[in-house]
């Protein structure tokens, strides 16, 4: 009987064995880095020396006495809500034409997939600064038309709205969510309604997006929490500095300079918490309006 | 008792597993003990970092490939970077306990690494006699030393001055700056070129948001950026420098905004002095070589502009090297820094890059061999030589307060703030982010 229970209590630790690697790295990797930054936000630390704990010191500056702060979180609000919703409806459109049984959809899918893998990268946003300068090419079409524009980049009521472009043409990604959305909701539908007299509109309407609801949501989540952290286009973009007159200065980019420009590991700890946090409210927000939008039933 | 057993097991694979993933680092930095002579003959690795651009890397690659083949028992890893993630590299490696070995740096981040115990003091070095600097000119001296101690040996000196591009002068009609110029001359320069330039090209830059150029202006008032853990002047100070930009603004003779805005920090061969479209931009001396290479017009340098009833002082920026506290290896590390600060080899691949090197010897070594644009740094470095001093320390958080500089200035070129303004938030910002 002894020799029983002890194999069974050994072979109920086998499979922490074979988790191990992967347990390992939770706790070396995330876990840990990610209590101490919890820890570290209640100190002053600079990169010198010990931690001093200063409390809840960090979490009141920053809402109290740092309107950078404030205004990273103004631009990085109107960033999130302004460039998701467009995305959103961008991807949509196209995925409603894409759906409608074009020859050579595969093609477009893809072409319309690559700004969403490239679009985040160092070498685009680059090319963005290019394309949305003085000189760059978006002037020198609008010039065609008679249409003078300021520095998109260089003009603190401009430059936000390129990077909201940046974020708008990597439509890619929720684009290929709907369209497998579009194609689960059933032929049917559309057939009855046209015989009860719907048209196209209401069709859309009330079928179309009731339908999609749920990829809706998903999407919106989604993109929502990846805009929130959104760091490189801004970072590349302003040079680093958030500029022109903080325009463009992302939460993640303040958090950064805090950071890894003055070393106050202290603050951005504290920085990167309350993030956490707004993102979470947004997302429980999200889901808990979801018993009134989203409709799962068939 | 068998769970125990497995959970110990579990845990020594889990040590084992740790040991693998750090043995690679302690082989790296190696066993071999410090010091003594008989050491150095062992085959040893150290670390060097540095920031610079490819013309920069290339040049530093084939000093060390040099500095291998003379001393075959001592390898040379490099890590290498632009200037602007560079300072953030570093203090993060040091927080990690892995700094390199050898470790570029300049007056601007000099006392941040003191203080990061990223640089050790270098004295006992001198006296064992590993480090020669005997033949380092005062100024080269001085500005590596921190509290009294020798913490950074200097590769070069270098001073702010305004570049300008002789071809424009010249067409414009305009008579070339002299040194020791006033803020007045300098304005007065910048308006008679401006109604040559027309419409689509301006006399400067717009440098308000500059805070190297604000920090000179400073100095000129006896005062600095800061002064401890504090700023080290008064608002007035601070409207006086944004009034002045904003005149040169109002007169047209610097860049619109949003045009200044999107320069940002664009290289040399981007900047609007290569593409002619600036007559003058104040940067550092040692960047005339450099932006030379990307214009045809043939560029001076002439001194930042003074107050006339100021103190006639620049500060003397050096870029050097300082050697990590925890390294392994400081003798070796000590000898590399030698070698290229003392041999001739050394001079010849490098040939002045951060501008005149310390020793006079060295400077002899490449004087002959040098180009147009070095002669013409200088002879500029060495006349202004003697009205400079060490660049002032500057604490904690200067990145950011450095930063307002740029921001405040562009919210009144903007118009989005009055100069008043501007300068309040400026204060109320910078004093914030300093105590936090």
């Amino acid at each position: 009987m002894r020799t029983e229970a002890a194999r069974r209590r050994r072979e109920s630790l086998i499979p922490y064995l074979f988790l191990a690697p992967w347990l390992i790295g939770v706790l070396a990797f995330s876990a840990v880095p990610i209590f101490t930054s919890l820890y570290l936000s209640f100190t002053n630390y600079n990169f010198i020396g010990t931690p001093d704990w200063i409390g809840l010191r960090n979490y009141i500056t920053m809402f109290t006495d740092d309107p950078q702060y404030l205004q990273s979180l103004k631009v990085t609000l109107m960033y999130v809500f302004v460039a998701v919703p467009l995305e959103l409806a961008f991807a949509l459109g196209l995925a409603l034409l894409l759906n409608r049984g074009i020859g050579g959809l595969g093609i477009y899918r893809s072409l319309y997939y690559i700004p969403s893998l490239i679009g985040g990268s160092v070498a685009i946003a680059i090319l963005w600064r290019q394309v949305f300068g003085a000189e760059g090419i978006v002037n020198k079409t609008l010039g065609i038309f008679g249409i003078d524009m300021p520095s998109w980049i260089g003009t603190p009521s401009h430059a936000v709205w390129a990077l909201i472009l940046l974020k708008v043409w990597q439509f890619g990604s929720p684009m290929i969510i709907f369209l497998a959305g579009l194609k689960q909701i059933p032929n049917d539908f559309y057939e009855a309604s046209s015989l009860d007299g719907a048209g196209r509109w209401k069709q859309f309407t009330h079928i179309t997006v009731p339908m999609l609801t749920p990829i809706i949501l998903f999407n919106a989540i989604m993109q929502m929490i990846s805009a929130f952290q959104a760091f490189t286009p801004a970072y590349v973009i302003s040079d680093g500095t958030g500029g022109p007159v903080n325009s463009t200065l992302f939460y993640t980019l303040y958090l950064y300079q805090n950071g890894f420009g003055n070393f106050q590991m202290g603050y951005a700890s504290s920085m990167a918490w309350v993030l956490f946090i707004i993102i979470g409210i947004f997302t429980w927000l999200a889901f808990k309006s979801s018993n009134k939008w989203v409709h799962y039933d068939n | 008792m068998k769970k125990q057993k497995w959970v110990s097991g579990l845990l020594i694979g889990v040590l084992l597993l740790l040991a693998a993933c750090s043995n690679g680092k302690s082989e790296q930095s190696g066993s071999a003990g410090v010091s003594s002579d008989t050491a150095s003959k062992e085959n040893v690795t150290i670390r060097m970092a540095w920031w610079g651009g490819q013309a920069r890397h290339d040049m530093m690659n084939a000093l060390l490939d040099k500095f291998e083949e003379k001393y075959p028992n001592i390898k040379v890893e490099r890590e290498f970077g632009t200037e602007n993630q560079f300072v953030e590299k570093i203090n993060t490696q040091a927080a990690g306990g892995n700094t390199p070995d050898v470790v570029q740096t300049s007056s601007f981040f000099l006392h941040d690494f003191v203080a990061r115990k990223i640089h050790m003091d270098l004295d006992p070095l001198v006296a064992s006699g590993d480090l020669y600097i005997s033949n380092f000119s005062d100024a080269d001296l001085n500005g590596g030393k921190v509290d009294g101690k020798l913490y950074m040996i200097s590769f070069g000196h270098n001073i702010t001055g305004v570049i300008y591009n002789t071809a424009i002068f010249e067409k414009a009609g305009v008579a070339l700056p002299k040194n020791n110029w006033t803020w007045d001359e300098y304005f007065q320069t910048a308006q008679e070129l401006q109604k040559y330039l027309g419409k689509d090209a301006w006399a400067s830059e717009d440098e308000g948001g500059t805070y190297r150029g604000f920090d000179m202006f400073l100095m000129q008032r006896g005062k600095s950026m800061f002064n401890g853990n504090d700023l080290g002047f008064e608002k007035q100070d601070l409207v006086d420098w944004l009034a002045f930009w904003d005149k040169m603004r109002k007169a047209g003779v610097v860049p619109p905004a949003a045009i200044q805005a999107e320069q940002g920090d664009k290289p040399q061969e981007q900047s609007m002095l290569a593409r002619g479209k600036v007559a003058m931009v104040s940067k550092s001396s040692n960047q005339l070589k450099i932006f030379q290479k990307s214009t045809k017009d043939n560029l001076g340098i002439v001194s930042y502009p003074l107050s006339p009833s100021g103190d006639q002082v620049f500060p003397l920026i050096i870029a050097g090297a300082g050697i990590s506290p925890n390294s392994k290896h400081p003798k070796e590390a000590a000898k590399l820094l030698n070698f290229i600060v003392n041999e001739g080899d050394a001079a010849t691949i490098f040939r002045g890059e951060h501008g005149p090197q310390a020793s006079k010897k060295m400077q002899d070594v490449i004087m002959g061999s040098l180009g147009e644009p070095e002669k013409i740094e200088y002879a500029f470095v060495d006349e202004m030589l003697p009205s400079t001093k060490p660049y002032p320390a500057m604490p904690a958080g200067s990145t950011s307060v450095q930063k307002l500089v740029l921001t405040e200035n562009q919210a009144v070129a903007f118009g989005k703030k009055t100069i008043e303004q501007a300068a309040d938030d400026f204060i109320a910002q910078a004093q914030q982010i300093l105590k936090r």
